[in-house]
Protein backbone atom coordinates (compact mmCIF):
# COMPACT_ATOMS: atom_id res chain seq x y z
CA UNK A 1 0.00 0.00 0.00
CA UNK A 2 1.15 3.21 -1.00
CA UNK A 3 1.08 6.00 1.75
CA UNK A 4 -0.27 9.52 0.49
CA UNK A 5 2.95 11.27 0.42
CA UNK A 6 4.39 8.01 -1.54
CA UNK A 7 1.84 8.93 -3.82
CA UNK A 8 2.01 12.69 -4.23
CA UNK A 9 6.10 12.14 -4.93
CA UNK A 10 5.30 9.85 -7.68
CA UNK A 11 3.15 11.73 -9.74
CA UNK A 12 3.35 15.34 -8.58
CA UNK A 13 5.69 16.40 -11.80
CA UNK A 14 2.91 14.49 -14.36
CA UNK A 15 0.38 16.43 -12.58
CA UNK A 16 1.49 19.69 -12.73
CA UNK A 17 2.27 19.12 -16.25
CA UNK A 18 -1.06 17.91 -16.96
CA UNK A 19 -3.00 21.09 -14.35
CA UNK A 20 -0.47 22.92 -16.95
CA UNK A 21 -1.37 22.06 -20.07
CA UNK A 22 -5.13 22.14 -19.95
CA UNK A 23 -5.03 25.62 -18.42
CA UNK A 24 -4.68 29.12 -20.25
CA UNK A 25 -2.38 30.07 -17.48
CA UNK A 26 -0.01 29.65 -14.18
CA UNK A 27 -2.18 30.92 -12.00
CA UNK A 28 -5.32 28.39 -13.13
CA UNK A 29 -2.67 25.31 -13.47
CA UNK A 30 -1.94 26.00 -9.52
CA UNK A 31 -4.98 25.84 -8.70
CA UNK A 32 -5.96 23.07 -10.36
CA UNK A 33 -3.15 20.99 -9.37
CA UNK A 34 -4.04 21.95 -5.18
CA UNK A 35 -7.40 20.79 -6.07
CA UNK A 36 -6.58 17.63 -7.44
CA UNK A 37 -4.17 16.64 -4.66
CA UNK A 38 -6.99 18.08 -2.28
CA UNK A 39 -9.96 16.29 -3.82
CA UNK A 40 -7.46 13.01 -3.71
CA UNK A 41 -6.47 12.89 -0.09
CA UNK A 42 -10.12 13.48 0.82
CA UNK A 43 -11.19 10.67 -0.85
CA UNK A 44 -7.90 8.85 0.27
CA UNK A 45 -6.46 10.32 3.08
CA UNK A 46 -4.42 6.99 4.04
CA UNK A 47 -3.41 6.13 0.54
CA UNK A 48 -4.01 3.86 -1.82
CA UNK A 49 -3.83 -0.06 -1.80
CA UNK A 50 -4.37 -0.02 -6.12
CA UNK A 51 -1.34 -0.52 -8.38
CA UNK A 52 0.75 2.11 -9.77
CA UNK A 53 -1.26 2.78 -12.87
CA UNK A 54 -4.25 2.45 -11.56
CA UNK A 55 -3.51 5.26 -9.37
CA UNK A 56 -2.26 7.49 -11.66
CA UNK A 57 -5.42 6.73 -13.30
CA UNK A 58 -7.42 7.50 -10.66
CA UNK A 59 -5.48 10.51 -10.14
CA UNK A 60 -5.70 11.70 -13.39
CA UNK A 61 -9.33 11.37 -13.92
CA UNK A 62 -9.69 13.70 -10.37
CA UNK A 63 -7.49 16.26 -12.40
CA UNK A 64 -9.76 15.78 -15.19
CA UNK A 65 -13.01 15.95 -13.18
CA UNK A 66 -11.29 18.87 -10.86
CA UNK A 67 -10.63 20.80 -14.31
CA UNK A 68 -14.47 20.47 -15.61
CA UNK A 69 -15.67 21.51 -12.48
CA UNK A 70 -13.35 24.89 -12.34
CA UNK A 71 -14.39 25.77 -15.76
CA UNK A 72 -17.80 25.27 -14.95
CA UNK A 73 -17.20 27.57 -12.32
CA UNK A 74 -15.70 29.84 -14.32
CA UNK A 75 -18.75 30.03 -16.75
CA UNK A 76 -21.08 31.07 -14.11
CA UNK A 77 -18.79 33.54 -12.99
CA UNK A 78 -18.47 34.67 -16.55
CA UNK A 79 -22.33 34.46 -16.83
CA UNK A 80 -22.76 37.54 -14.18
CA UNK A 81 -19.34 39.39 -15.30
CA UNK A 82 -20.20 39.03 -19.04
CA UNK A 83 -19.25 42.24 -20.50
CA UNK A 84 -15.97 42.15 -18.69
CA UNK A 85 -15.28 38.50 -18.99
CA UNK A 86 -15.60 39.13 -22.77
CA UNK A 87 -12.45 41.34 -22.95
CA UNK A 88 -10.66 38.80 -20.92
CA UNK A 89 -11.68 35.99 -22.90
CA UNK A 90 -10.58 37.19 -25.91
CA UNK A 91 -7.19 37.96 -24.45
CA UNK A 92 -6.73 34.47 -23.15
CA UNK A 93 -7.37 33.01 -26.29
CA UNK A 94 -4.43 35.31 -27.81
CA UNK A 95 -2.37 34.42 -24.32
CA UNK A 96 0.41 31.41 -24.85
CA UNK A 97 -1.19 28.45 -22.69
CA UNK A 98 0.52 27.70 -18.98
CA UNK A 99 2.84 25.26 -20.27
CA UNK A 100 4.65 28.10 -22.15
CA UNK A 101 8.17 27.75 -20.86
CA UNK A 102 9.54 31.67 -20.80
CA UNK A 103 12.59 31.55 -22.78
CA UNK A 104 13.08 28.03 -23.96
CA UNK A 105 13.01 26.72 -27.30
CA UNK A 106 14.98 30.04 -28.96
CA UNK A 107 18.45 28.06 -28.06
CA UNK A 108 16.86 25.14 -30.45
CA UNK A 109 16.48 28.10 -33.11
CA UNK A 110 13.52 30.21 -34.17
CA UNK A 111 11.91 28.26 -36.63
CA UNK A 112 11.42 25.03 -34.01
CA UNK A 113 10.98 28.01 -31.04
CA UNK A 114 8.00 29.71 -33.59
CA UNK A 115 6.68 26.17 -34.35
CA UNK A 116 6.39 25.07 -30.93
CA UNK A 117 4.68 28.01 -30.03
CA UNK A 118 1.97 27.75 -32.61
CA UNK A 119 1.79 23.82 -31.46
CA UNK A 120 0.99 25.29 -28.14
CA UNK A 121 -1.45 27.89 -28.93
CA UNK A 122 -2.65 25.57 -31.44
CA UNK A 123 -3.39 23.37 -28.90
CA UNK A 124 -4.79 26.00 -26.25
CA UNK A 125 -7.44 26.31 -29.14
CA UNK A 126 -8.60 23.05 -29.21
CA UNK A 127 -12.10 22.67 -27.13
CA UNK A 128 -11.79 21.16 -23.65
CA UNK A 129 -13.22 18.19 -24.68
CA UNK A 130 -10.47 17.56 -27.31
CA UNK A 131 -7.53 19.06 -25.13
CA UNK A 132 -7.82 17.00 -22.72
CA UNK A 133 -8.21 14.04 -24.97
CA UNK A 134 -5.07 15.07 -26.58
CA UNK A 135 -2.49 16.29 -23.61
CA UNK A 136 -3.53 12.65 -21.89
CA UNK A 137 -2.27 10.75 -25.53
CA UNK A 138 0.19 12.80 -26.61
CA UNK A 139 1.95 14.00 -23.31
CA UNK A 140 0.56 11.66 -20.62
CA UNK A 141 1.09 8.67 -23.08
CA UNK A 142 -2.15 7.14 -22.14
CA UNK A 143 -4.04 4.52 -24.23
CA UNK A 144 -6.80 5.21 -25.71
CA UNK A 145 -9.30 2.46 -23.46
CA UNK A 146 -7.11 3.99 -20.55
CA UNK A 147 -8.22 7.97 -21.54
CA UNK A 148 -11.93 6.41 -21.54
CA UNK A 149 -11.25 5.58 -17.92
CA UNK A 150 -9.89 7.99 -16.64
CA UNK A 151 -12.32 10.84 -18.70
CA UNK A 152 -15.85 8.48 -18.24
CA UNK A 153 -16.15 8.74 -21.90
CA UNK A 154 -16.40 5.77 -24.55
CA UNK A 155 -13.40 4.75 -26.08
CA UNK A 156 -15.17 5.19 -29.61
CA UNK A 157 -15.32 8.79 -28.23
CA UNK A 158 -11.79 9.05 -27.44
CA UNK A 159 -10.73 8.47 -30.70
CA UNK A 160 -13.35 10.74 -32.42
CA UNK A 161 -11.67 13.42 -29.97
CA UNK A 162 -8.13 12.88 -30.69
CA UNK A 163 -9.06 12.86 -34.15
CA UNK A 164 -11.01 15.83 -34.45
CA UNK A 165 -7.95 17.63 -32.60
CA UNK A 166 -5.24 16.13 -34.55
CA UNK A 167 -7.03 17.37 -37.98
CA UNK A 168 -8.03 20.78 -36.07
CA UNK A 169 -4.22 20.57 -35.38
CA UNK A 170 -2.95 20.63 -38.30
CA UNK A 171 -5.09 23.46 -39.69
CA UNK A 172 -4.13 25.29 -37.09
CA UNK A 173 -0.32 24.53 -37.80
CA UNK A 174 -0.71 25.13 -41.47
CA UNK A 175 -1.15 28.93 -40.81
CA UNK A 176 2.70 28.53 -39.30
CA UNK A 177 4.07 27.21 -42.69
CA UNK A 178 3.96 29.18 -46.67
CA UNK A 179 2.04 26.46 -47.61
CA UNK A 180 -1.73 26.84 -47.58
CA UNK A 181 -2.13 22.88 -47.36
CA UNK A 182 -1.50 21.20 -43.77
CA UNK A 183 1.35 18.82 -44.23
CA UNK A 184 4.32 20.42 -45.88
CA UNK A 185 3.82 23.05 -42.87
CA UNK A 186 4.87 21.02 -40.12
CA UNK A 187 7.72 19.71 -42.15
CA UNK A 188 9.45 23.22 -41.88
CA UNK A 189 9.29 22.81 -38.44
CA UNK A 190 11.19 20.19 -38.36
CA UNK A 191 14.64 21.46 -39.47
CA UNK B 1 -10.24 0.96 -50.37
CA UNK B 2 -9.58 4.32 -52.63
CA UNK B 3 -8.34 7.45 -51.38
CA UNK B 4 -11.00 9.57 -51.71
CA UNK B 5 -13.88 8.14 -50.18
CA UNK B 6 -12.27 6.68 -47.22
CA UNK B 7 -9.04 9.44 -46.09
CA UNK B 8 -10.57 9.83 -42.61
CA UNK B 9 -11.39 5.80 -41.53
CA UNK B 10 -7.41 5.68 -42.26
CA UNK B 11 -6.71 8.75 -40.43
CA UNK B 12 -8.69 7.17 -37.63
CA UNK B 13 -6.71 3.88 -38.42
CA UNK B 14 -3.53 5.69 -37.83
CA UNK B 15 -4.42 7.05 -34.88
CA UNK B 16 -5.67 3.45 -33.06
CA UNK B 17 -2.75 2.19 -34.84
CA UNK B 18 -0.53 4.47 -32.55
CA UNK B 19 -1.65 2.11 -28.96
CA UNK B 20 -0.24 -1.35 -31.59
CA UNK B 21 -4.10 -2.29 -31.39
CA UNK B 22 -4.32 -2.24 -35.16
CA UNK B 23 -4.87 -5.72 -36.63
CA UNK B 24 -2.26 -7.52 -39.78
CA UNK B 25 -5.24 -6.65 -42.06
CA UNK B 26 -6.18 -3.17 -40.58
CA UNK B 27 -1.86 -2.70 -41.06
CA UNK B 28 -1.99 -3.53 -44.22
CA UNK B 29 -5.12 -1.69 -45.43
CA UNK B 30 -3.38 1.33 -43.95
CA UNK B 31 -0.20 0.86 -45.93
CA UNK B 32 -1.48 -0.08 -48.85
CA UNK B 33 -3.51 3.22 -48.46
CA UNK B 34 -0.75 5.78 -47.41
CA UNK B 35 1.37 3.71 -50.46
CA UNK B 36 -1.34 5.41 -53.13
CA UNK B 37 -2.65 8.40 -51.07
CA UNK B 38 -0.46 11.72 -50.79
CA UNK B 39 -2.88 13.74 -48.18
CA UNK B 40 -3.17 10.78 -45.84
CA UNK B 41 1.07 10.24 -45.99
CA UNK B 42 1.10 14.13 -44.91
CA UNK B 43 -1.36 13.80 -42.07
CA UNK B 44 0.92 10.81 -41.32
CA UNK B 45 3.44 12.86 -41.83
CA UNK B 46 2.08 15.65 -39.47
CA UNK B 47 0.90 13.51 -37.02
CA UNK B 48 4.67 12.47 -36.30
CA UNK B 49 6.10 15.92 -35.95
CA UNK B 50 3.12 16.98 -33.39
CA UNK B 51 4.21 14.32 -31.48
CA UNK B 52 7.92 14.54 -32.03
CA UNK B 53 7.44 18.10 -31.30
CA UNK B 54 5.49 17.36 -27.93
CA UNK B 55 7.68 14.66 -26.80
CA UNK B 56 10.74 16.62 -26.93
CA UNK B 57 8.91 19.93 -25.71
CA UNK B 58 10.27 21.17 -22.48
CA UNK B 59 7.79 21.66 -19.94
CA UNK B 60 7.57 24.12 -16.59
CA UNK B 61 8.98 22.34 -13.54
CA UNK B 62 7.06 21.88 -10.24
CA UNK B 63 7.74 25.70 -8.02
CA UNK B 64 8.83 25.13 -5.07
CA UNK B 65 6.86 27.18 -3.15
CA UNK B 66 3.54 25.14 -4.95
CA UNK B 67 5.07 21.75 -3.96
CA UNK B 68 5.43 23.11 -0.49
CA UNK B 69 2.33 24.37 -0.24
CA UNK B 70 0.03 21.23 -1.55
CA UNK B 71 2.43 19.23 0.63
CA UNK B 72 1.30 21.21 3.34
CA UNK B 73 -2.48 21.27 3.14
CA UNK B 74 -2.51 17.18 1.54
CA UNK B 75 -0.89 16.72 5.14
CA UNK B 76 -3.05 18.67 7.14
CA UNK B 77 -6.09 17.61 5.29
CA UNK B 78 -5.25 14.25 5.35
CA UNK B 79 -4.95 14.29 8.91
CA UNK B 80 -8.39 15.81 9.58
CA UNK B 81 -9.78 12.95 7.43
CA UNK B 82 -8.30 10.35 8.82
CA UNK B 83 -9.14 11.74 12.74
CA UNK B 84 -12.83 11.77 11.36
CA UNK B 85 -12.96 8.49 10.01
CA UNK B 86 -14.28 6.39 12.65
CA UNK B 87 -13.20 2.25 12.77
CA UNK B 88 -16.23 0.18 11.30
CA UNK B 89 -16.10 -1.70 15.19
CA UNK B 90 -16.38 1.19 16.96
CA UNK B 91 -19.58 1.50 14.69
CA UNK B 92 -20.47 -1.80 15.50
CA UNK B 93 -20.37 -1.28 19.00
CA UNK B 94 -21.95 2.29 19.26
CA UNK B 95 -24.92 0.80 17.37
CA UNK B 96 -25.06 -2.02 19.60
CA UNK B 97 -24.73 0.18 22.99
CA UNK B 98 -27.68 1.90 21.44
CA UNK B 99 -29.54 -0.86 20.43
CA UNK B 100 -29.30 -1.96 24.56
CA UNK B 101 -30.02 1.55 25.88
CA UNK B 102 -32.96 1.68 23.93
CA UNK B 103 -34.09 -1.67 24.72
CA UNK B 104 -33.30 -0.98 28.67
CA UNK B 105 -35.16 2.80 28.74
CA UNK B 106 -37.69 0.89 27.07
CA UNK B 107 -38.54 -1.84 29.50
CA UNK B 108 -37.86 1.16 32.76
CA UNK B 109 -40.94 3.53 31.11
CA UNK B 110 -43.36 0.56 30.32
CA UNK B 111 -45.25 1.65 33.59
CA UNK B 112 -45.19 5.46 32.44
CA UNK B 113 -48.42 6.78 31.32
CA UNK B 114 -49.62 10.62 30.75
CA UNK B 115 -50.89 10.85 33.88
CA UNK B 116 -47.83 10.14 35.71
CA UNK B 117 -45.95 12.23 38.36
CA UNK B 118 -42.40 13.18 39.30
CA UNK B 119 -43.10 11.13 42.41
CA UNK B 120 -45.11 8.44 41.06
CA UNK B 121 -41.57 7.19 39.09
CA UNK B 122 -39.91 4.57 40.25
CA UNK B 123 -36.09 4.57 40.99
CA UNK B 124 -35.77 2.60 37.51
CA UNK B 125 -37.88 5.53 36.11
CA UNK B 126 -35.80 8.17 37.18
CA UNK B 127 -32.72 6.55 35.88
CA UNK B 128 -34.31 6.36 32.39
CA UNK B 129 -35.06 9.76 32.28
CA UNK B 130 -31.95 10.72 33.36
CA UNK B 131 -30.00 8.32 30.72
CA UNK B 132 -32.48 10.24 28.28
CA UNK B 133 -31.54 13.96 29.58
CA UNK B 134 -27.89 12.93 29.50
CA UNK B 135 -28.01 11.47 25.69
CA UNK B 136 -29.88 14.68 24.35
CA UNK B 137 -27.20 17.03 26.21
CA UNK B 138 -24.22 15.02 24.43
CA UNK B 139 -25.72 15.07 21.14
CA UNK B 140 -26.50 18.63 21.15
CA UNK B 141 -22.72 19.92 22.66
CA UNK B 142 -20.97 17.17 20.77
CA UNK B 143 -20.62 19.18 17.78
CA UNK B 144 -19.61 22.17 19.24
CA UNK B 145 -16.85 20.39 21.25
CA UNK B 146 -15.35 18.69 18.49
CA UNK B 147 -15.10 22.13 16.63
CA UNK B 148 -13.86 23.86 19.19
CA UNK B 149 -11.11 20.58 19.97
CA UNK B 150 -10.49 20.98 16.06
CA UNK B 151 -9.55 24.36 16.28
CA UNK B 152 -7.47 24.42 18.92
CA UNK B 153 -5.78 20.86 17.18
CA UNK B 154 -5.10 22.89 13.76
CA UNK B 155 -3.88 26.29 15.74
CA UNK B 156 -1.49 24.11 17.61
CA UNK B 157 0.07 22.52 14.23
CA UNK B 158 -0.03 25.60 12.26
CA UNK B 159 2.15 27.03 14.86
Amino acid sequence: MASFDELYDTHKAHLYRFACALSRDARDAEDLYQETWLRAVKAAPGGLASPEGEARAWLFAIAANAHKDLLRKKRVRRLFLRERSRAMGDRAADADPGWDVPGSGRENGAARSDMRMCLRRAVARLSERERRVFVLKDVEGFRHEEIGRVLGIPEATVRTLLHRAVVKLRKEMAAFGPAAEPGPALEEGRT
Amino acid sequence: MTARTNCGDVERLLLEGEDGALSPDGRALVEGHLRGCARCRDFAADRDAIRSELAAAPWPALPDELDRRTRRLVRSVGTEERAAALPAWLLVAVAVITIVTGLGLAAALADVTPETTWSDLSLRGLSAVFVIARNALTLLLAPVILRACRARRSASGNA
